[in-house]
C-alpha cells in the first residue's frame, strides 16, 4: 500500500518540496502549517499533482497543548492500513543577539525549535508505535547541533536537544516497526536564509527533499546529513579540542 | 531608489553564455509582485534564462526572478486546463501528465520546444513551438489566459476576449508588456506517453519537402542536417517523424545524466571534431527507407536535458545561436543559399534542425513562427568572423521575406529586425514604461543621438 506523508511545517521550501516528491504516487498526503493563505496555496498545488487525498490543517506547532487535538485530526484523515511517513520540518532561524538580551524572544525560539518539537515527536512516536504497519517518523534538525558554537548556540542547542532526544526514541524503538530519521541539513537556499549571500557549499532545497524522501522510504532508523559531505565536515568540528576551536568565530 | 533587499548577481544569465554582463536578480515571491511600484526600474521577468541572446537579460535594471511562483494553482483532469504561476516549469507540468486518465489517456505538452527546462512564462513570452507547429501552432495558441503584472501596479487579467491586445502584445512579447504572474494552459489528450517514431536518411536537402508531405499526418517531424556536409551532399541529414501511442510508459530519467561543470578553456568544437561528430550522428541510420523506433519520451523531446550545462562546452566565448523562418515557395531555395553560405565560411554548427512551420497563428504580435521553412543552429562564438557570417546569414533571410527568432538572436541590427517585422511598431504602445530588456534596448540604438 503506498505510504501516507504528514507534513509538520509545510509551507517551509524544503517540506513543499517534500511534499511534491509524494505526489505523484498519490497516496494521502496531510499538510500541517500556520499560515492559511500560505497553505492553501500549497494544499492548491500538491492537489493538482496527486490524484490521492490532500488535505490542509491550520495551527501553531510551537503550541504543545493544541498537539493532541491536532493528532486526532491528522487520525481521522488517514487510512487506516497504510504504512505513515511523518515529517516535522517547522522552525524558525533564531537572531541570535536577540536571544541573548530578550528573555520572551529567547523562550519562544526555544519553545518553537525545541520544546514544542520534541513534545510533538513523542507523541507521533505514542502512535505511530501503536499501528500495524511500519512508520518512519523523520524530524529536521541541523548540522548546528552538532556542536554549540559562539556564533548560532541558541538555535544550535535547541537542534541539538533535538538530536539527542531523536537518539533516544531510535533506541527505544530500534526492534519495533517505527523508523526514527534525525535529518541534518547544512547550508540550504530556502525563504529562511534568503537574505545569506550563498556559496559553494549551499544546497537546493530540491536536492535536500529528494534524499529526505528517500530515508523516510526506506524506513530505517538513521541519521542523514543532507548534502551527503556535511557528515565529514561535521565530524571534523565536533573533533577539533576546545583550545584551538575558542580561538576561532566559528 | 535602492535595490530591494535578497538581491543575487549573475554572469551568463542566458544560455548561449557570449553575453557576460553581470545581471541582477531578484527572487520574486507574491510579497515582492505586490510591491513592484516600489522597486527602481527598469524591470523584467527572467525564469531559466534558456534564451541564447539578450532577451532575458536587463543589464540596466532588476531582473524578477519567478523561481519562487512555481506553484500550481488547478488541474482539472477531465477537462485538461491547467491554471499555474509562471514560474512552474514545462519539466512540472510533464510530471503532471504521468498520471493516466480513466480511460487510459494521458495529457500532454501540446506544445513543447526543445528543452523542458522553461518556464511557462518564458514559454509564453517567446511563443515558443515545436516540432509539430503544422498541426498545433505555437505555444501562444493553446493560452487561455495570462495574468500579467503592470509596473504601475495593475494587475490585469489578459485573454482574447477580456484586454485582448495585451494579450497578444504578451505573448511572444518577450516579457516587454510586464511580469507574467499566472498562465491558464490547455493541454492534449494523447494515446499515451508512448512514441513511435520512424526515421528516415535522405542525401540531399531537396529531399525535405518530399518528405515532410509524405509525413503530413503524423504528430510530430523534424530533420536534422549536417550543414558542413559537401556541396554535392548539401544539407544531408535524418528526417524524423513520431506520434503518441498507448504503450506503457518506458524507464526514464528526469534529471540530467551527467553535468558538464565549468566551461574548457578553449572551446572543443572546432571543424575537425564538429564534422566528425554529424557525420557519426547521421550513420546511425545506413539503410534506405524509414527506420522504426520507440524511444521513451524525454530522449525523444530533449535529448540535450541529459547533459547539464552543455551550453558550457562551447568554452568562455560561449556561442550564437541562429534561427529564421523563410516563407512560401521561395524557401527551399533560400535554405540551399543559407547552408551554402555556411559551408563557404568554413564555421558550422552541431547539426542543424530543418522544420516545416504551419499557417496557424497564436496571434502574437511579435509571434516567431510564419508558415515556411524554419533552420536553426549554433555557432561558437569566433568573435567579428561569427558576427559577419551572421550577417550574411541575415541578408538572405531579409531577402526571402523571412525574420529571425529573437528567444534565439542576440546580434541582429535594430534596422534590420524591423524590416523583418514591421509589426514591431504597433508592439510598442504595449511595452509597459518601467520595464526593457537588452534586446530592447539593442532595438532602439539605433535612434539614439
Amino acid at each position: 500500500m503506498t505510504a501516507s506523508l504528514v507534513v509538520f511545517g509545510a509551507n517551509s521550501t524544503i517540506a513543499t518540496e517534500v511534499a511534491r516528491r509524494y505526489a505523484p504516487k498519490n497516496g494521502t498526503i496531510i499538510l500541517v502549517g500556520r499560515d492559511p493563505d500560505a497553505l492553501a496555496r500549497l494544499q492548491a498545488d500538491i492537489s493538482a499533482r496527486s490524484v490521492g487525498a490532500v488535505h490542509g490543517i491550520v495551527t501553531d506547532l510551537a503550541d504543545s497543548s493544541a498537539h493532541a487535538q491536532l493528532l486526532e485530526q491528522v487520525k481521522s484523515f488517514l487510512p487506516s492500513d497504510a504504512p505513515v511517513h511523518a515529517l516535522i520540518a517547522y522552525g524558525t532561524l533564531t537572531d541570535e543577539a536577540k536571544a541573548r538580551s530578550e528573555s520572551d524572544y529567547f523562550e519562544a525560539q526555544m519553545r518553537t525549535n525545541f520544546l514544542s518539537t520534541v513534545h510533538l515527536s513523542q507523541q507521533l512516536a505514542n502512535w505511530l508505535d501503536a499501528r500495524e504497519d511500519a512508520s518512519s517518523l523523520g524530524v529536521i534538525t541541523s548540522v548546528a547541533g552538532d556542536r554549540g558554537r559562539q556564533s548560532n548556540y541558541v538555535y544550535g542547542a535547541a537542534k541539538g536537544g533535538v538530536i539527542r532526544f531523536l537518539e533516544g526514541l531510535a533506541h527505544r524503538y530500534a526492534q519495533r516497526k517505527l523508523a526514527i530519521i534525525d535529518i541534518r541539513p547544512g547550508f540550504v537556499d530556502t525563504k529562511m536564509t534568503a537574505s545569506f549571500k550563498k556559496g559553494p557549499l549551499w544546497a537546493s532545497p530540491e536536492k535536500v527533499a529528494t534524499d529526505i524522501a528517500a530515508a523516510l522510504q526506506a524506513q530505517k532508523s538513521t541519521v542523514i546529513y543532507t548534502p551527503w559531505f556535511w557528515r565529514f565536515i561535521m565530524l571534523i568540528i565536533r573533533h577539533v579540542p576546545t583550545f584551538i576551536f575558542h580561538r576561532t568565530k566559528l | 531608489m535602492e535595490n530591494p533587499a535578497g538581491t543575487q548577481t549573475l554572469k551568463h544569465a542566458s544560455w548561449g553564455r557570449a553575453h557576460a554582463t553581470p545581471q541582477t536578480l531578484l527572487p520574486t515571491d507574491q510579497r515582492q509582485l505586490s510591491e513592484l511600484t516600489e522597486m527602481p526600474p527598469p524591470l523584467l521577468g527572467y525564469g531559466l534564462g534558456r534564451s541564447y541572446g539578450d532577451s532575458c537579460l536587463n543589464s540596466a535594471g532588476l531582473l524578477l526572478s519567478s523561481k519562487p511562483l512555481n506553484f500550481i494553482r488547478s488541474f482539472d483532469r477531465e477537462t485538461g486546463m491547467l491554471r499555474a504561476e509562471a514560474g512552474v516549469t514545462l519539466a512540472t507540468i510533464l510530471e503532471l501528465c504521468h498520471t493516466p486518465n480513466s480511460d487510459g489517456t494521458h495529457w500532454f505538452l501540446p506544445v513543447t520546444p526543445g528543452t523542458k527546462y522553461v518556464t511557462l512564462g518564458g514559454a509564453v513570452a517567446n511563443d515558443v513551438h515545436g516540432k509539430n507547429h503544422q498541426r498545433r501552432g505555437s505555444f501562444g495558441c493553446h493560452v487561455k489566459s495570462i495574468t500579467l503584472h503592470r509596473g504601475n501596479g495593475e494587475v490585469l487579467f489578459c485573454s482574447a476576449e477580456q484586454n485582448a491586445e495585451l494579450f497578444f502584445a504578451t505573448i511572444g512579447g518577450m516579457g516587454l508588456t510586464g511580469f507574467i504572474g499566472e498562465v491558464e494552459l490547455q493541454l492534449m489528450r494523447v494515446p499515451g506517453l508512448g512514441l513511435e517514431v520512424e526515421t528516415q536518411r535522405f542525401n540531399h536537402v531537396d529531399q525535405f519537402l518530399a518528405l515532410a508531405d509524405e509525413s503530413a499526418d503524423w504528430e510530430y517531424s523534424v530533420a536534422w542536417i549536417d550543414c558542413l556536409a559537401p556541396e554535392k551532399e548539401l544539407g544531408r541529414g535524418l528526417f524524423g517523424r513520431a506520434r503518441h501511442v498507448g504503450a506503457p510508459i518506458k524507464e526514464y530519467r528526469l534529471n540530467p545524466k551527467i553535468a558538464v561543470p565549468f566551461a574548457p578553456p578553449i572551446c572543443p568544437l572546432n571543424g575537425l571534431t564538429l564534422r566528425a561528430f554529424n557525420a557519426l550522428y547521421l550513420n546511425q541510420i545506413r539503410t534506405s527507407g524509414w527506420v522504426k523506433s520507440s524511444p521513451d519520451y524525454t530522449s525523444y523531446f530533449y535529448p540535450l536535458d541529459a547533459i547539464a550545462g552543455w551550453n558550457k562546452m562551447y568554452g568562455p566565448k560561449g556561442f550564437f545561436q541562429y534561427q529564421c523562418v523563410l516563407p512560401g515557395s521561395g524557401a527551399m531555395d533560400g535554405i540551399r543559399q543559407l547552408l551554402l553560405n555556411i559551408r563557404a565560411s568554413g564555421q558550422g554548427s552541431f547539426l542543424a534542425v530543418l522544420k516545416s512551420l504551419g499557417p496557424i497563428s497564436s496571434g502574437g504580435m511579435l509571434s516567431f513562427p510564419c508558415e515556411g521553412l524554419t533552420l536553426a543552429l549554433d555557432f561558437p562564438n569566433k568573435g567579428q568572423k561569427t558576427l559577419d557570417l551572421l550577417a550574411s546569414l541575415d541578408e538572405i533571410t531579409l531577402a526571402k521575406g523571412g525574420r529571425i527568432y529573437p528567444a534565439k538572436d542576440g546580434r541582429t541590427p535594430p534596422a534590420t529586425y524591423r524590416a523583418m517585422m514591421p509589426q514591431l511598431e504597433q508592439f510598442t504602445r504595449y511595452i509597459d514604461p518601467r520595464f526593457t530588456s537588452d534586446f530592447w534596448q539593442r532595438m532602439q540604438s539605433d535612434t539614439e543621438k
